[in-house]
C-alpha cells in the first residue's frame, strides 16, 4: 500500500537533456525566441508557448462565463412556472451557454493546448507558421469578444447554438442579434481553421528525427485527425453562415421555402459541420486521456494501434453521422438507415479506446493523483454518454428522445464527462510544465469529486425527465405532471458544478502565488515536451531530441544519441543559425531531415490583420459596407506587410556551408516543404467549400419542380464557354512556363505566366460581361441566389489565382527564381491549377447542367 | 541484419494508401449511397423498379458490392504486410523502417477490417426497407 | 487507501442508475406525464419496447466496464522493492491477463459488433412494423404550426380548429404536418416518436391511441419565444362519440340565443378580434389567429398555456402580453359590460 501512493518518480531515471547542453547557445537562442518586451511587444508575440496559453487562458474564461449562464438557466427551471429570467432571457441564455461552450470554449481550448504542447511533445522549436497563430489567437479574442458584446446592444442571439431557419431568418428574426451570432462566430470559425492548417502541418513534417508515425504521442495522432476533420467541418459552417447572413442583409434567397430556398439545406449545412464537432472536442480529449493515464497507471499504453486508428476511424464515420439530427425531418428511410448504422458503428472505435484504456490501468500500477482522478471519471462519464449515443442511433428510439431532455442528458455526459473531464486532467497534468508549480491535490480532490457528484445529479434526471416527455429549450414547464424533482436534482447538480469550478479557481489562484514547486518531471511521463528545462526556454529544445521509441523519457537513456549524421545535424542545429529562428522539417512518414527551414519572427501584421477582419465583420453586422471594405483593405495591407521579405543576418555562404556539412537542405526564406504543404490544404478548404456550395445548388434544384424555375431562361452558355475555353488556355501557359523554370529559362517562365495572366484575366472579364447581362435578380428566387453564389465563389477564386500570379510575375521579372529555388511560383501554378478546376466544375453546373437535369 | 524476410519493404506511399483505403471508400460510398438515397427519392427520377426490384434499392446494393470488395481488396494487402511483420518479434529492436511498416500494415488492416463490416451493415437496410 | 472513493462511486452509481430504472417504471403509472415509457399506441409500444431491450443492454456493458474498472484500481499489485520503474513497465507489459488483443478485441470489437448488430436488426424490425400501418382513408387531419399555436383540418369535414386534435380510439390516423412560419415539431410521447413541421413541405406522420383519453403533445422544435407554451390535447374517443363531435364541429356558429350573447357578437364583430380570427356563419374570417367557432368546445386556450374558463378566457382577452408574452394577440380594451357580454357569446360557441 504505501508503494501505491508513493509519488511517482521514485525509482526512476528520466533522461537527462540539459547536461549536455551548453549553457552560451542556450542563451544565445533563448534571446532569439524570446517574446518582444513592453507593452506593443505584447501585440507582436508570436511563440507558441505564450500564444498557446493565451488561446487556453481566454477560452476558460469564456468556460466560466458559459457556464454562469447555464446556472441561471437551471435556477429558472428549478420550480415549474418560474419567472425568474423570462423566455425572452431564457432563448438568450441557452443561446449563449451552447454557442459559447461549442466555438469559443471547447474548440479554441483543445487548439491553444495544441499549439502550447505539440512542439514540445513532438521535439521541435515552434509551430510551421508562427505569424498564423498569432492571427488565430486575435481573431478567436476579437470573434469572442464581439459575440459577447451582444449583450451591450442588447441583441443577444436566441436562436439556439444550430440557428435553424427560417426562426434565424430575416422575417423572423429581424434585429441585430442572429447577425452577431453569425458573424462574431465567422471570425472564430476563420481562427479555428487557420489552427487547423497550422497544427496538420506540425505534426505531420516538423516531428523530431525518428519520431516516425508508429512512434507520434497519441495527442499527436489525435490532433491530426481532429485538424483534418476542422477542415472538413468548419467549412460547411462557414459556407452556410455566409447563405444565412446573405438571407438576412442582401435578400437572398437560399433558405426562403416561399421562394424556392430550402429551410433543410440549412440543417444539412449546419450538421455536417455539428456532429464532426463534438468529434472535434473529443479526439483531442481522448488524446490526452492516452497521454496521462498510462503515467499514471505507471506503464505503456496498451493497444497503440488500436487507439491510433480508432482516432482515424472515428473522426471518418463522425463525418457520416449529420442526419442523425434530422431522422424527425422525413428523410426517406433508406437514406436515414445509412446514419444510423454510421452512428452504432461509432461504438466500436469508442470501445476499442475505452478498453484499451482499461486494460492499461488493469495491468499497471495507479497512482491516484488529481489528473487520474479526473481520467477515472471521464471514462466513468463518457461510458454512459457512450451508451445512450448509441440509443439515439436507433431511428425510431430517437424520433422519441430527439430534442427531448434525454438529448440533454446525452450529450451533457459526453461532453462533460468527454471533453471537460480529460480538460481537467490536462490542466492538472501539463500546468506544471509551464508554471513551474503543481497545483494542489487536495483541493483538486474537492474540485474532482464536486464535479464528479454535480454532473451526475444534474445530467442523469435529465434523461428520465426526457421520457417523461419534457422537450428541450423550454422556459418554463407546466406544475403537477411529474417533471419537477428532475429540474430540481439538475438545478442542485448544476450548483454543485459551480461550486467545484470555484473550487478550482481558487485552487489556481493560490498555486500561482504559493504552491508547491514542481521538478523537472514530476509525474515521470514519457514523452518528449517534459525534457526540456522547467519551465521551457522560449524555444523549447536547444538540442534537438533524437527518438527511437513512442515512449522516449521511459526508454532512452540519451536523447541524443542516434545515426550519426542526425547527430551532428542536431549539435550542429545548436551553433547555427544564431540570427534566424530555425525548424528542423522532416519526412513524413519516418521523420528524417529533410530541410532546416526558418520560421517568422515577432511581428505587428497579424495582430494588425485580426483588427482588420474584425472590423470587417464587425461593421457587416450593422451593414456599414464602407466600414467594412476599409476592413478588407487593412487586412490585405497587413498581408502584405506580413510576408513582406525579411532579410537574413546569415549569408548566403554560411547556409551553403551548413547544407554541404549535413547534407540537409536550408531555406532561409522559410520553408519549402511547408508552404507547398500548406498550400494543398487550402486547396483542400477551397474544394470543400466548392463541394458545399454544388451541394446547395442541386438541393435547392430538388426543392423546386421545374429548374430554372417559371420564368427563367435556361441559361446561355456560349460566352461562359468561350471564358472556360480562355482558362483551359491559361492553365496550359501555366505549364508551359513551369516547364520553362524548371529546365533553368526564366524566360519562358516570364512569357508563360504572362500569357496565362492575360487569358486567366481575358477569361474573368468575359464571365463577368455574361453574368451583367443575364438579366434575373439575387433576391427573388432561390435559383439566381444560388446562381450569383456559385458563379461569384469561382471567380473570386479565380481573381485570387490572379492576384497571387501578379506578384509571383513581379518576383520573376525581378528574377527571383531559378531552376533549384521557384517554390512561389510552383504553388502559384498549383493554386491557379486549383482555381481553373474550381471553375470548370462552377461553368459546368450553372450553364450545362440546367439543360440535362 | 535482423531482418527476418528479404522481401524488401513495401514503399511509404502504398503503406499509406492501404491505410486510407478502407475509410476514403467508405466515406466515398457512404455518400454516393445516400445522394442516391435521398436525391433518388426526392425527385423522383429513381423511383421505378428494375425487375420489380426498387431502383434505388438495386442501385445502393451494387454500390455496396463494390465498396466491399474494393476495401476487402485493400484488408488483404494490409494482411499480407502485416503476416510479412509479424514474423519480427520485436520490430522496434529489428529497425525503424520495420517498425512503422508493421505498424502501418496492421493499421491498415484494422482500418479495412472495421470500414468493411460498415459498409456491410449500410447495405443491409437497402435489402430490408422500402426505399422511398 | 486513496482508491477506495472511486469504487463506492462506482457502488453509487449503480445503484442510482438501478434506482434511476425503477423510477421511469413508476412513472408509468403517473396519469399526466406524456410518458414516452407509458405507451398508448403501438408505435410507442414498439420504440418503448426498444427502450427496455436497450437499457437493459446498456445497464450490462456498464456494469461489466464499470466492474473491470474498478477492479483493475482497485486490485493489489505490489511493486517489488528492488526493481527500477523500467522493469516494472516492462513487467507490467506480461501482466495483463489474455494479453492485449484479448481485452481490445473482445472489448471493443466483438461485443460492440454483437451488440450492434442485434440492435440494427432490432431497429430495422420496429420501422417495418411502424411503416407497415395503412391509415384510416376516412379521417386525415392537417395540423398546420403557427407561432405559437397549431392549426388543425379535418379536409374531409371541411373545418378548422386549433390545438385539439380528436382521434378515434384504436384507429391509425395520418396527419399531415406542415408550418406557416418556422420548424415546429410535433409529439405525442404516449402515441409515437416527434415529427417535424416544415415550411414549405408536408411530411405525414401516423398516430394511433389505443386507449380512450386525452394525450398531451407538446411542440419539440425550438420556435421562438413562446416555443415552451405551445401544447396540444390529442383526444381519443370512441368512433361514435367522435363523429357526433365532428357532425357538431362541420356545423357553423350556434347563432346568439341571448342578449348577452347577441350584443356580445356584435362586441365580437366590432373589434378588432373579427380582424383575426374566423367564426363560421358571421362574417369574422380572420386567417392569423384560430378558428373560434366552435371555441366552447376545446379544453383549453392559448395552446394550452390556461385552462378554458370564463375567467381565463377574460384574462386572455383584455392581457394577452401578461400571461403569454409575446404572441400575437393584442391587449384588448372593453367595458366591464362589453366583456360580459363578449365572455358569454364565446362561452355558447358550443
Amino acid at each position: 500500500m504505501a508503494a501505491t501512493t508513493s509519488t511517482v518518480a521514485d525509482g526512476a531515471a528520466p533522461a537527462q537533456t540539459q547536461a549536455v547542453q551548453p549553457q552560451p547557445m542556450t542563451d544565445k537562442l533563448s534571446e532569439l525566441w524570446a517574446d518582444p518586451k513592453g507593452w506593443i511587444g505584447q501585440l507582436r508575440v508570436v511563440q507558441n508557448d505564450t500564444l498557446g496559453a493565451r488561446i487556453a487562458v481566454v477560452a476558460f474564461f469564456f468556460f466560466v462565463w458559459s457556464g454562469i449562464d447555464s446556472l441561471f438557466i437551471r435556477a429558472q427551471l428549478v420550480v415549474p412556472e418560474n419567472t425568474l429570467v423570462g423566455p425572452a432571457r431564457f432563448n438568450e441564455l441557452f443561446t449563449m451557454h451552447g454557442s459559447a461552450m461549442m466555438y469559443l470554449f471547447a474548440v479554441p481550448i483543445l487548439e491553444g493546448f495544441a499549439i502550447l504542447l505539440l512542439p514540445f511533445m513532438l521535439g521541435n522549436r515552434d509551430m510551421p507558421f508562427p505569424r498564423l497563430g498569432a492571427y488565430t489567437f486575435w481573431t478567436f479574442l476579437f470573434g469572442g469578444l464581439l459575440f459577447y458584446s451582444s449583450t451591450l446592444f442588447r441583441a443577444v442571439p436566441n436562436a439556439g447554438w444550430f440557428a435553424y431557419v427560417p426562426l434565424s431568418g430575416p422575417v423572423y428574426s429581424p434585429g441585430l442579434a442572429l447577425d452577431f451570432w453569425l458573424l462574431a462566430l465567422g471570425v472564430a470559425e476563420v481562427a479555428a481553421i487557420a489552427a487547423g492548417i497550422e497544427i496538420i502541418i506540425a505534426i505531420l513534417r516538423m516531428r523530431a528525427p525518428g519520431m516516425t508515425l508508429s512512434r507520434m504521442p497519441l495527442f499527436a495522432w489525435a490532433m491530426l485527425v481532429t485538424a483534418f476533420s476542422i477542415l472538413f467541418a468548419f467549412t460547411p459552417l462557414i459556407v452556410g453562415s455566409l447563405l444565412l447572413e446573405l438571407d438576412r442583409k442582401v435578400g437572398t434567397k437560399f433558405f426562403d421555402p416561399t421562394a424556392g430556398g430550402s429551410p433543410i439545406l440549412w440543417q444539412h449545412l449546419f450538421w455536417i459541420f455539428g456532429h464532426p464537432e463534438v468529434y472535434i472536442q473529443f479526439l483531442p480529449a481522448a488524446g490526452m486521456v492516452s497521454m496521462i493515464l498510462p503515467v499514471f497507471a505507471r506503464r505503456r499504453i496498451v493497444g497503440y494501434p488500436f487507439l491510433a486508428m480508432a482516432l482515424i476511424a472515428i473522426a471518418f464515420l463522425s463525418f457520416g453521422l449529420w442526419v442523425h439530427h434530422m431522422f424527425t425531418t422525413d428523410l426517406p428511410p433508406v437514406a436515414t438507415t445509412f446514419f444510423a448504422v454510421a452512428s452504432m458503428m461509432i461504438a466500436i472505435p469508442g470501445g476499442v479506446q475505452v478498453f484499451a484504456w482499461l486494460a492499461t490501468l488493469w495491468s499497471g500500477r495507479p497512482v491516484f493523483k488529481t489528473p487520474l482522478l479526473f481520467v477515472v471519471g471521464f471514462l466513468v462519464l463518457f461510458v454512459i454518454g457512450g451508451l445512450t449515443g448509441v440509443m439515439v442511433a436507433v431511428i425510431p428510439f430517437d424520433w422519441q428522445v430527439h430534442d427531448s431532455y434525454f438529448i440533454v442528458a446525452h450529450f451533457h455526459y459526453v461532453l462533460l464527462g468527454g471533453v471537460v473531464f480529460p480538460i481537467f486532467a490536462a490542466l492538472y497534468y501539463w500546468m506544471p510544465r509551464f508554471t513551474d508549480r503543481l497545483l494542489d491535490e487536495g483541493l483538486g480532490r474537492w474540485h474532482f469529486w464536486l464535479m464528479f457528484i454535480g454532473a451526475n445529479v444534474a445530467f442523469f434526471p435529465m434523461h428520465i425527465v426526457g421520457l417523461l416527455g419534457m422537450p428541450r429549450r423550454v422556459y418554463t414547464y407546466p406544475a403537477g405532471i411529474g417533471w419537477d424533482i428532475y429540474n430540481q436534482l439538475a438545478t442542485l447538480g448544476a450548483f454543485m458544478m459551480g461550486v467545484g469550478m470555484l473550487v478550482f479557481v481558487i485552487n489556481v489562484i493560490w498555486t500561482l502565488r504559493a504552491g508547491a514547486p514542481a521538478r523537472a518531471n514530476p509525474w515521470d511521463a514519457d514523452s518528449l515536451e517534459w525534457a526540456t528545462d522547467t519551465p521551457p526556454p522560449p524555444h523549447g529544445f536547444t538540442l534537438l531530441p533524437i527518438v527511437h521509441s513512442r515512449h522516449p523519457l521511459w526508454d532512452q537513456t540519451d536523447l541524443h544519441q542516434g545515426e550519426s549524421r542526425v547527430e551532428a545535424l542536431v549539435r550542429g542545429l545548436a551553433r547555427w543559425p544564431q540570427s534566424w529562428r530555425a525548424v528542423l522539417v522532416t519526412s513524413l512518414v519516418d521523420a528524417q531531415p529533410q530541410e532546416v527551414a526558418r520560421v517568422s519572427g515577432p511581428s505587428i501584421w497579424p495582430f494588425v490583420a485580426a483588427v482588420g477582419t474584425i472590423l470587417m465583420f464587425a461593421a457587416e453586422i450593422w451593414s456599414l459596407r464602407f466600414v467594412s471594405l476599409t476592413g478588407v483593405l487593412i487586412v490585405i495591407g497587413a498581408l502584405i506587410g506580413w510576408h513582406w521579405p525579411d532579410p537574413v543576418k546569415t549569408s548566403e555562404q554560411e547556409a551553403v556551408d551548413f547544407e554541404r556539412e549535413h547534407a540537409i537542405e536550408v531555406n532561409p526564406h522559410g520553408s519549402v516543404i511547408v508552404s507547398r504543404g500548406a498550400l494543398w490544404l487550402v486547396l483542400l478548404v477551397i474544394g470543400v467549400a466548392l463541394a458545399c456550395f454544388l451541394f446547395s445548388y442541386f438541393y435547392i434544384r430538388l426543392e423546386n419542380t421545374s429548374w430554372p424555375p417559371a420564368g427563367y431562361p435556361l441559361p446561355d452558355w456560349t460566352l461562359a464557354a468561350i471564358g472556360a475555353g480562355l482558362l483551359l488556355l491559361s492553365a496550359g501557359a501555366t505549364v508551359w512556363a513551369m516547364r520553362g523554370i524548371r529546365a533553368d529559362k526564366a524566360g519562358q517562365l516570364r512569357a508563360g505566366l504572362a500569357a496565362a495572366f492575360v487569358l486567366g484575366a481575358a477569361a474573368v472579364g468575359v464571365q463577368g460581361f455574361d453574368l451583367a447581362r443575364v438579366g434575373f435578380g439575387h433576391d427573388t428566387h432561390a435559383y439566381g441566389s444560388i446562381f450569383y453564389m456559385l458563379a461569384g465563389f469561382g471567380l473570386i477564386v479565380l481573381l485570387g489565382g490572379l492576384l497571387m500570379s501578379a506578384f509571383i510575375q513581379l518576383w520573376a521579372w525581378k528574377g527571383h527564381y531559378s531552376a533549384r529555388r521557384h517554390t512561389a511560383a510552383a504553388n502559384g501554378a498549383l493554386f491557379w491549377y486549383g482555381a481553373v478546376i474550381v471553375w470548370l466544375l462552377t461553368f459546368g453546373t450553372l450553364y450545362l447542367a440546367p439543360h440535362v437535369i | 541484419m535482423t531482418h527476418a524476410s528479404s522481401t524488401p519493404l513495401p514503399r511509404n506511399r502504398w503503406l499509406l494508401i492501404g491505410l486510407l483505403t478502407g475509410p476514403v471508400v467508405w466515406a466515398v460510398y457512404f455518400l454516393v449511397a445516400y445522394l442516391v438515397g435521398e436525391f433518388g427519392c426526392l425527385s423522383g427520377a429513381l423511383q421505378f423498379a428494375v425487375l420489380g426490384v426498387p431502383a434505388v434499392t438495386a442501385i445502393v446494393t451494387l454500390l455496396t458490392a463494390i465498396a466491399l470488395i474494393a476495401v476487402l481488396i485493400a484488408g488483404w494487402k494490409t494482411f499480407e504486410v502485416w503476416q510479412q511483420m509479424k514474423a519480427l518479434d520485436d520490430t522496434e529492436a529489428a529497425g525503424r523502417e520495420q517498425a512503422r511498416t508493421r505498424f502501418l500494415g496492421f493499421g491498415g488492416l484494422l482500418l479495412s477490417g472495421l470500414f468493411a463490416y460498415a459498409i456491410l451493415l449500410n447495405g443491409v437496410p437497402a435489402l430490408v426497407l422500402r426505399p422511398c | 487507501m486513496r482508491h477506495i472513493p472511486i469504487v463506492w462511486n462506482v457502488c453509487l452509481r449503480v445503484v442510482g442508475a438501478a434506482s434511476a430504472t425503477l423510477m421511469a417504471g413508476c412513472a408509468q403509472t403517473s396519469e399526466t406525464a406524456p410518458s414516452a415509457l407509458a405507451p398508448q399506441g403501438p408505435a410507442a409500444a414498439q420504440i418503448a419496447g426498444l427502450w427496455w431491450i436497450m437499457l437493459g443492454l446498456s445497464t450490462i456493458i456498464f456494469l461489466l466496464v464499470m466492474g473491470l474498472l474498478a477492479w483493475g484500481l482497485w486490485r493489489k499489485r505490489p511493486i517489488p522493492a528492488n526493481g527500477s520503474m523500467r522493469a516494472l513497465r516492462d513487467e507490467s507489459e506480461s501482466a495483463l491477463p489474455g494479453g492485449a488483443n484479448t481485452w481490445i478485441m473482445g472489448g471493443g470489437v466483438i461485443l460492440p459488433v454483437i451488440v450492434l448488430t442485434g440492435l440494427l436488426v432490432l431497429t430495422l424490425g420496429a420501422m417495418r412494423a411502424i411503416a407497415r400501418v395503412s391509415p384510416s382513408q376516412e379521417i386525415v387531419i392537417e395540423v398546420i404550426g403557427h407561432q405559437w399555436w397549431w392549426e388543425i383540418r379535418y379536409p374531409n369535414h371541411g373545418f378548422t380548429t386549433a390545438n385539439e386534435i380528436r382521434i378515434p380510439v384504436g384507429q391509425p390516423i395520418e396527419l399531415q404536418l406542415t408550418s406557416n412560419d418556422v420548424i415546429h415539431s410535433f409529439w405525442a410521447p404516449e402515441l409515437h416518436g416527434k415529427m417535424d413541421l416544415v415550411p414549405g413541405r408536408t411530411t405525414t406522420w401516423v398516430v394511433q391511441a389505443d386507449q380512450v383519453g386525452d394525450y398531451r403533445a407538446e411542440c419539440a422544435e425550438f420556435c421562438g419565444l413562446q416555443h415552451a407554451k405551445m401544447h396540444l390535447i390529442v383526444v381519443a374517443e370512441p368512433p361514435d362519440k367522435l363523429a357526433e363531435w365532428l357532425a357538431n364541429e362541420q356545423q357553423e356558429a350556434v347563432k346568439p340565443a341571448s342578449d348577452a350573447e347577441r350584443s356580445g357578437q356584435q362586441v365580437f364583430l366590432g373589434s378588432a378580434c373579427a380582424n383575426c380570427h374566423a367564426i363560421r356563419g358571421t362574417n369574422a374570417s380572420g386567417v392569423v389567429g384560430p378558428d373560434l367557432t366552435h371555441l366552447a368546445s376545446r379544453r383549453t386556450l392559448a395552446a394550452g398555456a390556461l385552462p378554458n374558463t370564463r375567467g381565463h378566457l377574460a384574462g386572455w382577452i383584455i392581457d394577452p402580453q401578461n400571461l403569454k408574452p409575446g404572441n400575437l394577440m393584442p391587449p384588448t380594451q372593453l367595458s366591464g359590460e362589453e366583456l360580459n357580454a363578449l365572455l358569454a357569446y364565446l362561452e355558447s360557441l358550443k
